[in-house]
């Protein structure tokens, strides 16, 4: 990593190859050193360079080798860096003593959260992340399911993407996409299913609309509840009611069979047809003939999904004419809208559908691809499966030889697996939250890189009613004080991106690696070695679990000559990468499903590999683009096209699932006449504990605010600006109207964001989740909005 | 005077003051230019010029296409240096002088969290409709002093992804975050300019 700087004499107005100069890793007019990371925030991936200069981040650039952002980022990228440096860094570990918070040493904070577990090792549960870095996930996954036999691990994921992990595993029995981003420089249609990437994924959204730039066609279609940044780039904007993708998705599966416009020999060859078992519906479902499909589609004509989803009939006519055509190169995209969805997994798997029953599947261009909002809701959460009920490399706890090959790789006698699965996120919460006399059977929660006092749904069910609860301990690792910590009985203070080694997966399958390019403020630790401290206190203390077979410690690491390196003292733990020593250990789970990785040294070297990553001749790691098919997935064989071969049906096919349309499990009435929707703003990641801590981006978005229609807010006499109360059956919050601000909203609808700690939206959504995946919906429950002075009709 | 008759019935009087006014403004016309064939013009703001092809001249510009163009070293045809050459360059700023004074270093770099940062935008904008950025930064723009700087990457058009803009007063005061960030004031990056997305051909 010696490159020089080469930028000079370049022509960047006209984006010519002498404007793409290497990105500068040594600054030779100034002190500055560069070296890569992937952003901080979303699931995108975007790499940046972050110039660190005595010891503190002074710049950030664009990291012009990455494939995925190719050198540009959005305004959060580009602040990264100011998000280590607010004033109010936890810098100490904090225990409760009554109001108050008294500081305590590392080694009484790490001594009291192994005592509390030893107290009664299955009432504890760790509550994890999408930003737990690969190795972070992993020794958190090993420690629970590996050390203490205990399945309540869950991820804040389980809000964000749950959904897509069993759309995709209904539908090709292995998950995350088949497709990557060069689809998006492909497509001729982009549709966006209820998804602002304008927003929310800056630098893929720009990735099509900069092909308009150079003179490319690119049809953009977007189907959403309200008009955003999104919709104003579209041609075509589809907008429905809440819940009204079901409808659309049968709608164009039902004109495909009527017009005979599906795709017969992508069907025949490659799809079997599902649907729901009468009783205890799963994920495998029940098989269904071609017959039977057509028989249970044939209901939602164009008219009847017009009333279901507002939709006009000519607009899903357009869609069915386009999903008709074999000329075409048909990509979706989706993301929260789909996934925070009562019918998740349905929609999921509806939309999965409608691409493999036209045969916009398996081309450059034609793939149906869900995005994440973690920088390692793939990586760490769905590949390392920190989830309640799965084990790493796509293992589930539930089936026995799948147990027997992590007991196998984690050196642990048989059996030490549990064999039943933990708490899901709404569980764990509800039982950590219900007291121990009323059946709350989780006692301690230790919270890791997460927010849950701001991001669970129905907050003053599932997080304040701890307040109190003498009997409930909760542990926070943290950066800044947030709306979990308000309630934290113990603080630990934590060291944050850069400040620490990491690895990451994005939307894409990519795995991207850096390294630690400045110390941490003066107390704060990495997540990873509190897992590790702890678990070797607990086997200081006596926890059987905490050794593996051999009688050595769970986390053993050995230096070249054999001798241990005592990673659990922090002062040893950066002797030896703890990353990669994790990583290579890891790495014997992902060829299970063919989730194959490529050493750590390689990442190194690397702007991140998408996976499988095979290894073609030795030292040559080849990573995969398009998944099942013949032309780049090393697992298909040649000569056969399309192979699914994780396919639940063990015949190489994937599923074309059929479900009907249910309604969501609350809608406005008379007392709460508005639909209420959450999501996000450009400037601020989700809880926004970094970015609201980022000047730049704090003005730009001060605030939380709820938008409203015009019409809506002139019968109710409110005026631009008005701070009114918002509030459904379970909670409140006090906002500014923003009409016609950063989004428009259909009359009957409410949007307010959720980034603002002060404003608590989740104080009035609803806990109501999918049956399959247990991800809630935030996306539609009912609200009305009040005057500050009017006092509450209903009592 | 200057009234207005309420409804086209009352044609007479109208239509006398109509006729008139065009006889006047012909007058006027006529007059100011038979000054111009006179004499050059004492005015303050460019005056329009024909641009006439050279009959000559039958040289015929290949169009570069679209997919072409970011590969393409395009520079100025002879055509387009003629052109500007027959331009009379209008005065730099119709309402006042810029200041090129300590103070606007001041602001520019109140506006960039570090030397290479996207600037914020120091002005409200229309939130959903972000291709307004170009009617003001298509090309060099002054208004009232100030100068709208055209993009200096016209090819990359979401301008809000990057650039932070202001939020409107109606959303309350803003309360600054104590942060201790300190930006590279010494350039990070040459070119001044976002990278480009190009496709990896």
């Amino acid at each position: 990593m010696k490159l020089t700087a080469m930028a000079a004499a370049t022509n960047g107005l006209l984006g010519t190859q002498a404007s793409l100069a290497l990105p500068i890793f040594e600054d030779t007019t100034s002190g500055i050193q560069w070296n890569k990371a992937p952003c901080r925030f979303c699931g995108t991936g975007c790499h940046v360079q972050v110039g660190v200069e005595d010891g503190r981040i002074v710049a950030i650039a664009g990291d012009q080798q990455a494939a995925v952002n190719k050198g540009l980022l959005c305004v959060k990228g580009y602040h990264v860096g100011s998000i280590l440096y607010g004033e109010d860094r936890l810098t100490q570990p904090l225990l409760r003593d009554g109001e108050a918070f008294v500081p305590i040493t590392w080694d009484e904070a790490i001594d009291i959260v192994a005592r509390k577990i030893m107290e009664s090792p299955d009432r504890f549960a760790l509550y994890g992340s999408g930003q737990w870095t690969i190795p972070e996930g992993y020794a958190a996954q090993k420690f629970m399911k590996g050390g203490l036999s205990n399945n309540n691990i869950d991820p804040n994921a389980r809000l964000c993407m749950a959904s897509a992990v069993t759309g995709f595993i209904a539908t090709y029995g292995v998950d995350e996409p088949a497709g990557c981003y060069e689809d998006l420089d492909e497509c001729d249609v982009l549709i966006t299913w209820g998804n602002n990437p304008a927003e929310m994924h800056p630098v893929l959204f720009s990735r099509v609309i900069d092909r308009r730039a150079r003179g490319e066609d690119v049809l953009l279609i977007d189907i959403s509840t309200r008009r955003t940044r999104t919709t104003e780039k579209a041609q075509e904007h589809l907008k429905m009611l809440p819940h009204g993708d079901v409808a659309i998705a049968l709608g164009i599966c039902h004109l495909l069979i009527k017009n005979r416009t599906w795709d017969e020999n992508f069907v025949d060859n490659h799809c079997n047809f599902r649907g729901e078992e009468a009783t205890n519906p799963t994920l495998k479902g029940e098989a269904i003939t071609f017959e039977e499909y057509k028989r249970r589609i044939a209901r939602y004509t164009p008219e009847y999904v017009e009333t279901l989803s507002g939709v006009p009939q000519a607009q899903i006519h357009m869609l069915a004419d386009l999903f008709g055509r074999r000329d075409l190169r048909i990509t979706s995209l989706w993301c929260m809208g789909m996934n925070q969805h009562t019918m998740g997994t349905a929609v999921n798997s509806l939309v999965h559908g409608v691409h493999l029953l036209s045969g916009h599947f398996g081309k450059k261009g034609d793939a149906p691809t869900s995005l994440t909002g973690q920088p390692s809701a793939c990586g760490t959460v769905r590949e390392v499966g920190t989830l309640c009920h799965a084990l790493p490399g796509g293992r589930l706890v539930t089936k026995p030889e799948h147990r027997a090959q992590a007991e196998k790789i984690w050196n642990v006698e048989s059996g030490r697996i549990n064999p039943v699965p933990g708490a899901h996120t709404v569980k764990m919460w509800e039982q950590f939250t219900t007291p121990r006399d009323q059946g709350g059977d989780i006692d301690t929660i230790w919270v890791q890189v997460s927010n849950p006092g701001q991001t669970l749904p129905n907050l003053n069910k599932l997080f304040d009613r701890k307040n109190g609860l003498d009997d409930k301990f909760l542990i926070v690792s943290e950066v800044y004080p947030t709306a979990t910590t308000r309630l934290a009985d113990l603080i630990l203070p934590a060291s944050m991106w850069v400040e620490k080694n990491g690895i990451v997966g994005n939307s894409e399958r990519r795995t991207q690696q850096w390294f630690k390019q400045v110390e941490p403020p003066s107390g704060a630790r990495d997540d990873c070695w509190m897992t590790i401290a702890v678990a070797h206190r607990l086997m200081e203390l006596g926890h059987p679990g905490m050794k593996d077979a051999d009688d050595d410690f769970l986390f053993a690491v050995a230096d070249e000559h054999g001798a241990d390196i005592p990673i659990w003292d922090w002062n040893r733990y950066y002797d030896v990468n703890v990353d990669r020593s994790l990583f290579e250990e890891y790495r014997a789970f992902t060829t299970l499903k063919q989730k194959n990785l490529a050493p750590y040294d390689i990442y190194a070297e690397e702007r991140g590999l998408r996976w499988p990553v095979v290894e073609t001749e030795p030292g040559v790691w080849r990573e995969t683009k398009y998944r099942f098919t013949e032309f780049d997935d090393p697992f298909v064989q040649k000569g056969s096209g399309i192979d699914f071969y994780q396919s639940t049906t063990k015949d190489g096919r994937a599923q074309v699932w059929f479900h009907d349309y249910k309604p969501p499990p609350e809608v406005p009435d008379d007392e709460y006449p508005f639909w209420l929707c959450t999501g996000r703003v450009l400037e601020h990641w989700h809880s926004g504990t970094m970015t609201r801590r980022v000047p730049q981006l704090n003005r730009a978005m001060p605030t939380g605010y709820v938008e409203i229609h015009p019409d809506d807010a002139s019968a109710s006499g409110f005026h631009n600006g008005e701070r009114v109360i918002v509030e459904s059956r379970r909670g409140q919050v006090e906002l500014p109207i923003w009409i016609n601000g950063r989004g428009r909203t259909q009359p009957g609808m409410v949007f307010v964001p959720f980034f603002d700690e002060s404003k608590l939206i989740n104080n009035v959504t609803l806990e109501a989740f999918d049956p399959f995946s247990k991800q809630p919906d935030y996306k539609k429950c009912a609200v009305r909005v009040r005057k500050l002075t009017a006092q509450a009709t209903h009592e | 005077m200057n009234e207005i008759p309420s409804n086209h019935h009352a044609s007479g009087p109208r239509s006398t003051g109509s006729i008139l006014v065009i006889v006047v403004a012909i007058a006027i016309l006529g007059f100011i230019l038979g000054l111009v064939n006179e004499t050059p013009p004492a005015m303050d703001r460019p005056v329009p010029v024909a641009i006439v092809p050279d009959p000559h001249d039958v040289t015929v510009i290949t169009a570069t296409p679209y997919w072409e163009l970011p590969e393409t070293g395009l520079g100025p045809t002879r055509h387009w240096v003629q052109s500007l050459q027959r331009l009379i360059r209008p005065l730099d700023d119709t309402a006042g002088p810029i200041e090129a004074s300590k103070d606007s270093f001041v602001q520019r770099s109140l506006r960039r969290a570090y030397a290479g940062a996207p600037p914020v935008i120091p002005h409200a904008v229309n939130q959903l409709g972000f291709d307004s950025c170009i009617s003001c930064h298509g090309e060099s723009v002054s208004i009232g002093g100030k100068e709208a700087r055209p993009l200096p990457h016209p090819y990359l058009e979401n301008c809000l992804q990057c650039h932070g803009t202001r939020a409107p007063d109606l959303l309350g005061a803003i309360a600054e975050p104590a942060n201790t960030f300190v930006g590279s004031v010494s350039p990070s990056r040459k070119d001044g300019t976002p990278p480009t997305l190009e496709d990896e051909h």
